[in-house]
């Protein structure tokens, strides 16, 4: 069965003509193919080296270059021209040749095993060629019409945001020149009310310290009782859940601690803590209140007098921070601030001070964002500033993974829990083949290993989708994923 | 209040912090010592008190020659042995001596129990170990004998058997030299059955002054308190003495050297089947399988020991001539023969005495005459000689086929794709994860267009509540607990499992009917084959973390007189039932548990080792142990199981990986990946080299396989076994012959040279130089990471197969190279045993070929010596030619041609010279027919 073709298939008409057919020569290299008038021949790539013509294909390696056996397995490094007629030929490994594999996939016309053995398809595969070209075309062509969008889209984001940027330094320029002018107006001073107003300034700095620091507080502690919340679910599920008298006294010792802690959190109550916040808001509350009283009994003397006074203003600005500050703290949305107009006194002037600083502040810090986002590598044109964020989920085996352009990639499992295998890092494109590959890093950590990531393949799509997720080590995770922005007319098969 | 929260996290943390850390040591807490095991402290404690009293102890065992009863011809002593109590009242306990047809002495101590009543429990001492182990009940042989009051003599062939009745000792004499004397210490004891309060009892006749009664009825290890211990003291143990002897092999599983160790002052070799996580190098702890015979080697003769019994088992080593190499000459000289002896104790939890006592001329034959017993390693399916490549785990079809094509792109050649447990829905075995494994017969399927095939592991414990395991309840076939009247339930993998008791012959025809050709789980693919894991059996919440002793097996057996014995009744149904599924297709098992008679079966590998360098030179010694013994299908995990390997360890590991008889990759969960093409450049290239190194010698290892499924040989042979005169090597483990290649991996870091010892005066050749290197003794050779250590003995003809395909079914009909290396008198010898590498045709019908090649006389000629070159397959071999012919030590100046005569015909051969060596250019012989090629010019 092998040995038909072990014996070489060559043609020789006469010495110096070229051969109708070498097994496993491309007709168009037939002319490397002839042997000298003592009917030698050398190697191709290695002239010193001549042998007689009727080695070739011979079933022996002569040549270092495996050129010497274009038609047989014997050279490590040969190739083999399959002809594929109706179709196109290919080149195949050498040790693909005579294998009893039909390797289709390459040699349609079966050509490189034994006659017999692998009848040619080379007209169904080019059908069905055929068929996957037109599928994969209109994929193609529709994908890069979309994509043609997200291009536009996303020049007129960059536009809009460089828009912004001239927009918010020119606002920035007006609360300068706004702030230089307060500092040359000229003030007057309210003396009377400098030692309340010295009092209350502090007061109202310590009860911002106390609310902000409650705050965090109260925001760290949410977060820990919700870490902890996972943990005791962690914790609960190992406990139930492993191997009884595993013989593993590490298991043992924490599934029993667990419950020991878990009996003894039931019996410990947690009344005071909110006990203890509510007595500080009213203790607070009431401070404010009192002064409130104080100085509206000093700012009465005033009025009666029938001057218009700073106090009669700041009185407002005291109350109206007051109901600020505790709304804050309550949660309660912000009320506008009252504008203010008149006559300027120095405590007035360094407030509207303050408030110009903050806004610059705020401007600076926006323009500073939005900067940063105009520096952003968003991939090619720009393409993931288009896609603003946009996120896709799929389910893939037992969990829901969801992935969002330029944010978070997240594994979610049946009830609903949550892990994060990382946020958007960087997008390459692959100078060769033009792929684009893009990194998540920075996920939550591994037990036992380091933090999660993935690499996420992207396949042009009409649609956004995962099509699959692997991990291929633990905490390292494989997507693929299909969107307009990897269609590309080059292509086009 | 923070302060609350704060101590619940530190609580927590704790928590997790107290969680194995996956890098440790073995987890000694969970095994036994001989100390906390009952029956191995009061055989311990038996030793050394029967030491001290020394000369004056008085043996209780004897026999009354008036009671034996003779059978010359057939081979057969049968009577009574008497134990004496202390009133002087006697246990009678009926033995039997026997001679096997192979010329080796079989003893048999029984007791009749006697006053023990229980429905669950069978109350005969088990005595069917044999029934497992052995292919059949030996054949006896006639034997010659003399009768006085005090003594029995048995003459057979060149031996004696000297039976001293009066004190029970039996001394075998070959060739009229004393090799074994069995119990030669007193060290017989029998402990038979008493009641506790019969024990416990004032004056006690059951206990003599030298016995101790510690945990005779109860175990206080922390994990076996529960153990009912039915039958109170039970165990068996006996002593043997090797005369002349100084090196014992033998007796696996265990992470040791070959030649093992005295144990006076430490733990004895345990042999109990466990499942040890996490083991340790250089250790007596007991291991995943049992194999209770030892060897013992000198340069006139071996012996060996087999102890047939399949309970908790310790065996103690004692080397008399430890010192006596720092002794004077003369005293050497003088006391030699006396002093050099190996001193062997060993104890089992219970079951009978069964020995079979085997003295030889050689180690090999040693070997052989073991493997005719219990059965030689079976020729494997050709392809599971290829490269395996494992990993926990290939997640999904996507991910197993993608591996898969990276071999091919990468042009590395392997055979098989390996799932571990992951693939299961929720680890109910015969069930797919359909999400992850939509249709596994489409990517079965897939793999077979290349010759691949795919391993898929089927563990012994099945989930409760589904399909299978109800099934097994329902069939009444799992492993009971204690009472009998209940199916055990343990935890494994799976969470709450059962265990299927394939003790029980039910089991079978439930086992066939899950592998069946069609089924759900492996539909009708021919590439599937099966990993049994977990074996041992490993039960996660079980003492030692295996099953209660005290559970029962089919027969009322308890499990601890069949503990060792279970992983092979395992392997083997699975076995059955892949030979059930397609009778023309050999079936490929690892098993991780093994005993005696598991090589018919099966492979095995040395379980979860760790990817360091002290594992991967541990690795030699624990396969050629294995080997020695009769299980030659052995390997480890390449480049070590738990942990991440340096570039260098994995390349390292893959260049010694190569050599063992069974070749796997295979990784940890938590571990990275590290398929050959991972590492990069220029180990990837490396690692290419080894693993087409592996499939160009799978000529030779066929050939070793077969030559090994008739005679027992190793096929990672110990120099002892070539070269058993001389001493020097007989505790040699880190080098080894693999047929006539003698290969040293490099086993440490930063190596660029080896010192290999050559153990005769033969000629070698560096096989990476040709260089030659004569002289006994060790030679430096180069080693860089590039190249493994290997010398060709000469005298030798080794055929390969050159062509790189990407698996070895695509290699059946690829052309032969053959490596002739003439030793100094111009003359060598070498075998090839080709068959369909698939089928079972070879021993049905003939079809295979075994071919001698020999040079000598200015000739290279090839005869075909067995088979039938006219069948099926064999006639197919008329494409399959020689392609070369390279001869190393040869005449200087070659001819320019060689005579080629094959049938009636005759040609020329051209013949390349080269430095150093030179090659018969395309001889144009075919395989299957006899040649014969003319040096002279």
């Amino acid at each position: 069965m092998v040995s038909s073709s072990l014996i070489a298939t060559v043609l020789i008409l006469s010495p110096l003509s070229i051969a109708t057919t070498i097994k496993g020569v491309a007709p168009a290299d037939l002319n490397l193919y002839v042997p000298d008038e003592n009917g030698t021949w050398s190697c191709l790539n290695h002239p010193e080296i001549v042998i007689s013509f009727d080695k070739i294909n011979d079933d022996y390696c002569d040549c270092p270059d495996g050129s010497d056996e274009p038609g047989t397995s014997a050279c490590i490094n040969g190739q083999f021209y399959c002809p594929n007629t109706g179709f196109k030929g290919a080149y195949i490994d050498s040790h693909k040749v005579n294998d009893g594999v039909c390797d289709y996939e390459i040699c349609c016309d079966g050509s490189d095993e034994p006659e017999g053995k692998c009848p040619n398809k080379c007209a169904e595969l080019s059908e069905a060629w055929q068929k996957k070209r037109d599928e994969v075309n209109f994929k193609i062509e529709k994908g890069v019409q979309l994509r043609y969008k997200l291009v536009k889209k996303a020049k007129q984001l960059r536009l809009q945001l460089n828009r912004q940027v001239k927009d918010l330094h020119s606002r920035i320029q007006s609360i300068e020149e706004e702030l230089s002018d307060l500092r040359s107006r000229e003030t007057y001073k309210d003396d009377r009310t400098l030692d309340s107003v010295k009092k209350l300034s502090e007061l109202d700095n310590q009860f911002n310290e106390l609310n902000g620091r409650i705050t965090s507080k109260l925001k760290q502690l949410n977060e820990k009782q919700s870490r902890l919340n996972d943990l005791e679910k962690i914790l609960k599920k190992m406990s139930e859940d492993y191997n009884h008298n595993f013989n593993d006294p590490a298991v043992k010792l924490a599934a029993q601690s667990f419950q020991d802690y878990s009996e003894n959190k039931a019996s410990e109550s947690s009344d005071d803590d909110d006990d203890s916040i509510q007595k500080l808001v009213t203790d607070l509350k009431n401070k404010l209140n009192q002064i409130e009283l104080e100085i509206s009994n000093e700012v009465s003397i005033l009025t009666s007098n029938g001057i218009p006074t700073a106090a009669n203003r700041y009185m407002d600005i005291i109350k109206a921070m007051a109901e600020s500050a505790l709304d804050s703290f309550l949660g309660v949305q912000s009320r506008k601030p009252k504008k203010n107009t008149g006559a300027i006194s120095s405590t007035e002037a360094n407030q509207l001070i303050d408030k110009l600083n903050k806004e610059l502040k705020s401007n600076q810090k926006k323009l500073s964002s939005v900067e940063k986002e105009l520096e952003k590598d968003y991939g090619p044109d720009d393409l993931l500033l288009a896609l603003e964020k946009r996120c896709m989920l799929n389910k893939i085996g037992d969990y829901d993974y969801k992935l969002c352009f330029d944010g978070k990639a997240e594994q979610i499992n049946d009830g609903g829990m949550s892990t994060n295998i990382g946020s958007f890092d960087r997008i390459e494109v692959n100078q060769e083949t033009g792929k684009l590959t893009m990194y998540y890093e920075r996920g939550s950590k591994c037990w036992n290993g380091p933090t999660r990531k993935a690499v996420v393949e992207v396949e042009c799509g009409i649609e956004d989708r995962i099509i699959s997720v692997t991990e291929p080590e633990k905490c390292e995770y494989n997507f693929r994923i299909e969107s307009v922005i990897a269609c590309s007319d080059k292509d086009l098969l | 209040m923070l302060n609350r929260w704060c101590s619940i996290l530190v609580l927590v943390a704790l928590l997790f912090g107290l969680l194995p850390s996956p890098a440790g040591a073995v987890k000694s807490y969970l095994f036994k010592t001989c100390n906390d095991s009952g029956f191995c402290h009061r055989n311990r404690h038996f030793a050394s008190e029967v030491a001290k009293i020394g000369s004056d102890f008085e043996s209780r065992y004897s026999i009354n020659s008036q009671d034996l009863s003779i059978k010359k011809d057939k081979g057969l002593v049968e009577g009574s042995l008497l134990k004496r109590l202390n009133d002087g009242s006697h246990v009678s306990l009926p033995f039997q001596i026997s001679v096997l047809s192979d010329l080796n002495l079989r003893l048999k101590v029984n007791e009749e129990r006697t006053g023990f009543n229980s429905k669950a429990l069978n109350s005969k001492r088990y005595d069917e170990a044999s029934k497992w182990a052995f292919t059949q009940e030996p054949d006896l042989t006639t034997f010659d004998y003399s009768l006085s009051d005090d003594t029995l003599v048995l003459t057979y062939g060149e031996y004696q058997a000297i039976v001293n009745l009066t004190q029970f000792k039996i001394e075998i004499l070959y060739k009229g030299t004393l090799r074994i004397t069995m119990n030669d210490r007193n060290l017989l004891n029998m402990e038979h059955y008493r009641t506790k309060e019969q024990q416990e009892a004032e004056n006690s006749i059951h206990i003599a002054p030298e016995e101790s009664t510690y945990n005779a009825y109860s175990d206080s290890f922390k994990d076996s308190k529960k153990d009912k211990l039915p039958f109170g003291p039970e165990s068996v143990a006996l002593d043997f003495t090797f005369s002349g002897y100084k090196h014992v092999y033998g007796i696996p599983e265990h992470a040791d050297s070959l030649s093992l160790k005295d144990t006076t002052d430490s733990e004895p070799y345990r042999l109990f089947n466990v499942d040890i996580f996490e083991y340790e190098t250089q250790s007596k702890y007991p291991m995943y399988g049992s194999i209770p015979f030892m060897i013992a080697v000198s340069p006139e003769s071996s012996a060996g020991i087999f102890w047939i019994n399949s309970a908790d088992t310790y065996v103690d080593i004692r080397k008399e001539e430890s010192n006596i190499e720092e002794e004077t000459d003369q005293q050497v000289l003088s006391s030699k023969d006396n002093l050099e002896k190996v001193e062997t104790h060993w104890m089992s939890e219970n079951g009978i005495i069964d020995v079979v006592l085997i003295v030889k001329n050689n180690p090999q034959s040693v070997s052989q005459s073991y493997g005719k017993l219990t059965g030689f390693t079976t020729l494997p399916n050709m392809f599971s000689l290829g490269y395996h490549q494992c990993r926990w785990n290939y997640n999904d079809e996507l991910d197993v086929l993608d591996i898969s094509s990276k071999f091919d792109e990468h042009q590395i050649p392997y055979d098989t794709i390996w799932l571990d447990i992951e693939y299961t829905d929720e680890k109910k075995y015969f069930t797919w994860k359909k999400e992850l494994f939509p249709d596994h017969d489409r990517m079965l399927a897939k793999l077979d267009e290349t010759g691949r095939n795919l391993v898929a592991i089927i563990d012994p414990h099945l989930k409760t509540h589904y399909e299978v395991s109800e099934q097994v309840e329902k069939l009444d076939v799992g492993i009971k607990n204690h009472n009998a009247d209940e199916i055990y339930k343990g935890h494994c993998w799976p969470g709450e499992s059962v265990w299927i008791d394939t003790l029980n012959p039910e089991s079978q025809p439930f086992w066939n009917k899950q592998f069946e050709n069609g089924s759900e789980f492996a539909g009708y693919a021919r590439n599937l084959h099966i990993w049994n894991d977990m074996n041992e059996p490993s039960v996660f919440n079980g003492p030692e973390t295996t099953s209660p002793k005290d559970n029962i097996h089919y027969g009322n057996w308890e499990h601890r007189s069949v503990h060792n014995l279970y992983g092979l009744t395992y392997h083997e149904a699975t076995y059955e039932a892949m030979i059930q599924r397609n009778p023309d297709i050999r079936p490929f098992i690892l098993t991780r548990s093994f005993y005696s008679g598991s090589q018919r079966t099966s492979a095995m590998w040395t379980g979860d080792n760790m990817a360091k360098w002290e594992y991967l030179k541990e690795s030699i010694p624990q396969i050629l142990t294995m080997n020695v013994v009769g299980f030659q299908f052995a390997g480890a995990d390449v480049a070590g199981f738990f942990g991440n390997p340096d570039k260098e360890l994995l390349t390292r590991w893959y260049q010694a990986g190569i050599w063992y008889p069974f070749f796997r990759g295979h990784a940890h969960i938590d571990s990275r990946r590290r398929e050959p093409w991972i590492a990069g450049e220029p180990y990837t290239s490396i690692m290419r080299d080894a693993l087409r190194f592996r499939y160009k010698l799978l000529p030779v290892l066929y050939t070793q396989f077969y030559q090994s499924s008739l005679d027992g040989s190793p096929i990672m042979r110990p120099l002892s076994y070539e070269t058993p005169e001389n001493t020097k090597t007989y505790s040699i483990d880190d080098q080894f012959f693999f047929d006539q290649l003698l290969v040293k991996p490099v086993t440490s870091p930063g190596q660029d040279k080896v010192s290999i010892y050559i153990p005769d005066s033969k000629p070698y050749y560096n096989l990476n130089t040709l260089e030659k290197i004569v002289g006994e003794g060790y030679h430096e050779i180069e080693a860089p990471l590039e190249s493994i250590p290997i010398l060709i003995k000469s005298g030798s003809v080794i055929p390969i197969k050159a062509r790189y395909r990407r698996s070895s079914r695509l290699m059946t009909f690829d052309p032969y190279t053959l490596f002739v290396t003439m030793d100094d008198s111009a003359k060598a010898k070498g075998y090839l045993y080709i068959d369909d590498g698939e089928s079972f045709n070879h021993s049905l019908d003939q079809d295979f070929v075994y071919i001698e090649f020999e040079a000598g006389d200015n000739e290279i000629k090839s005869s075909i010596i067995d088979g039938d070159a006219t069948k099926t397959f064999t006639s197919k071999l008329a494409d399959v030619k020689v392609e070369r012919i390279v001869l190393i030590g040869g005449p200087i100046v070659p001819p320019k041609t060689v005579d080629v005569v094959q049938g009636d015909k005759n040609w020329t051969a051209e013949v390349l010279p080269a430095d150093g060596f030179w090659t018969i250019r395309n001889p144009g012989v075919i395989i299957n027919q006899d040649w014969k090629i003319s040096l002279a010019s």
